[in-house]
């Protein structure tokens, strides 16, 4: 009898053991098929860039009369979307942010070498989107490598933890991929995104203040508008549009400062990301440099204006990830009146009649124009 | 995600939802059926089981239509720069913000693009048509 009793314990324990056990294997398998349908549809978005990159060679090569080997040009994507960015090295710091600049011209200007390679008779606009409508592709094949990377690693280790990080992680990154996503109809049409907000913002200021769009390049992309404000000297600096640059705005403002030794006060303009509660086309105002992206031309604003001891404003329009890479959404449209009346108040509240102000649009003037 | 591959995924879900929801309410007839005529006390069991399989399935069909998928219009503000006659136009490839597209039509000044933006459309009825469509 007492054997029975313990034979029925010992099969018990067995019973919860072997539950315990499958149970976390069911967990491993439902999160590998939850991982694998977020990268059948990131792999599904990496190809429809890339065939969006080659359907636009191909438009813009009938639109100059060319022919283009549609395989050829396929594959030479598919190099440029393989290519890498080697960031240089930094254990010894001193004297990284020239190297970092080297870098990302040297990475521009082969880009631009490259696509000119394919079609070289293109206009400077559709080079700049096709620019764009690669990296964005570049990103996207990097998104899905990496993750499937880390989803081969989980699944060869069976660790439930390498793929739980990863399955944490995957609402986040699909934001992005979706934004990205969205970004390829934009630099394909050569519509204002929302990261054109910045530019949008000074040209809409220029305009509405009477101000015409003369303007000159002071460098590489980069363009100045000069014109009064109640009695006020305003510099206007943006990339040059309406095609997708970002410009060398850092360049600009050594070549400004270099003929203008009197300027009192540096605002610039540029999309930011909001918090979840925030409201998309939010404006906001800041103290420092407003410019994302790798750090080289706010590190260079930053020193020349601690250098002149020139005071640096700043103006956000708030806007979610997908926002800031797609066509411009109506919420960020209409952000785009508040924050030319911001920049008003400020240069009235804080500066005198008689002073010189910089003003800098900040972002892809991707669909703006000039 | 992307929205073509969504539309599909949502569509195919609802469709399998409803198959299973009528495949589950005929068995449950057929055993309500049984248990009238024989007074099988495990059809009423199975009948009970069938109830909570069809909350299920309607709770996961309810969830499935109310997953929204985005559809999105672009449009342009355009403007007179002379009399401030407005209109809301669709734009088209290649054109940009301050970009003249040719005279008023009230007064003949310049007719200039003011902003491009795109504006979410409701989609819940688009979708009600669109399944039919679903091949």
């Amino acid at each position: 009898m007492d054997g029975q009793v313990g034979l029925d314990w010992l099969l018990w324990f067995l019973f919860i053991f072997l539950l315990s056990y499958i149970n976390r294997e069911m967990e491993i398998f439902r999160i590998i098929k939850e991982i694998e349908t977020y990268l059948l549809l990131y792999g599904d978005i990496r190809k429809k860039a890339i065939n969006c990159v080659v359907k636009t060679f191909k438009e813009a090569a009938s639109k100059n009369g060319n022919m283009i080997d549609e395989s050829a040009v396929e594959q030479r994507v598919l190099s440029l979307v393989e290519t890498v960015f080697i960031d240089p090295e930094s254990r010894d710091p001193y004297g990284i942010i020239n190297k970092l600049k080297h870098l990302l011209i040297t990475s521009d200007e082969t880009m631009s070498k490259e696509v000119k390679i394919i079609l070289p008779s293109l206009d400077e606009i559709s080079l700049e989107n096709l620019k764009d409508l690669i990296s964005a592709a570049h990103e996207l094949n990097y998104i899905y490598k990496a993750v499937d990377h880390y989803y081969r690693m989980g699944k060869r280790f069976k660790s439930l933890w390498i793929l739980m990080q990863l399955q944490a992680q995957l609402p986040i990154i699909t934001e992005y991929v979706r934004a990205l996503e969205s970004s390829l109809e934009a630099f394909s049409k050569g519509f204002p995104i929302g990261d054109s907000a910045g530019p949008l913002v000074v040209d809409t200021f220029v305009k509405k203040n009477g101000g015409d769009f003369t303007y000159k390049l002071i460098a590489k992309k980069t363009i100045l508008m000069e014109m009064n404000y109640k009695d006020r000297k305003i510099y206007v600096i943006k990339a040059h549009g309406p095609s997708g640059v970002t410009g060398h705005l850092d360049d600009a403002l050594y070549n400004l400062f270099s003929t203008e030794k009197e300027i009192k006060m540096i605002i610039t303009v540029d999309a930011a990301l909001k918090y979840e509660g925030e409201k998309s086309g939010l404006v906001i105002d800041g103290i420092g440099v407003a410019i994302g992206g790798i750090g080289v031309e706010k590190f260079n604003i930053e020193k020349l204006a601690s250098e002149k001891g020139l005071p640096l404003y700043a103006i956000l329009v708030k806007m979610s990830i997908p926002e800031a890479l797609s066509i411009m959404s109506k919420e960020v449209t209409l952000g785009i009146d508040k924050a030319v009346d911001r920049i008003g108040k400020i240069i009235e509240e804080r500066t005198e009649a008689g002073d010189k102000v910089v003003l800098i649009g900040v972002g892809n003037t991707v669909g703006v124009y000039p | 995600m992307s929205v073509e591959k969504l539309r599909v995924a949502k569509n195919r879900w609802i469709i399998t939802y409803i198959v299973f929801l009528i495949v589950i309410i005929i068995i449950a007839i057929h055993f309500a059926i049984i248990s009238f005529v024989e007074e099988n006390p495990y059809a009423s069991t199975m009948i009970f089981m069938l109830i909570l399989a069809a909350a299920y399935i309607s709770y996961n069909l309810w969830k499935t239509i109310k997953v929204e998928i985005p559809l999105f219009k672009t449009f342009m503000l355009v403007k007179c720069s002379s009399c401030g006659y407005a209109e809301i136009m669709t734009p088209k490839k290649g054109d940009y913000v301050f970009k003249t597209i040719g005279p008023c039509p009230k007064c003949g000044g310049e007719f200039i693009i003011y902003s491009i933006y795109r504006e979410k459309i409701k989609t819940r009825r688009a979708f009600s048509l669109s399944i039919l469509k679903t091949k």
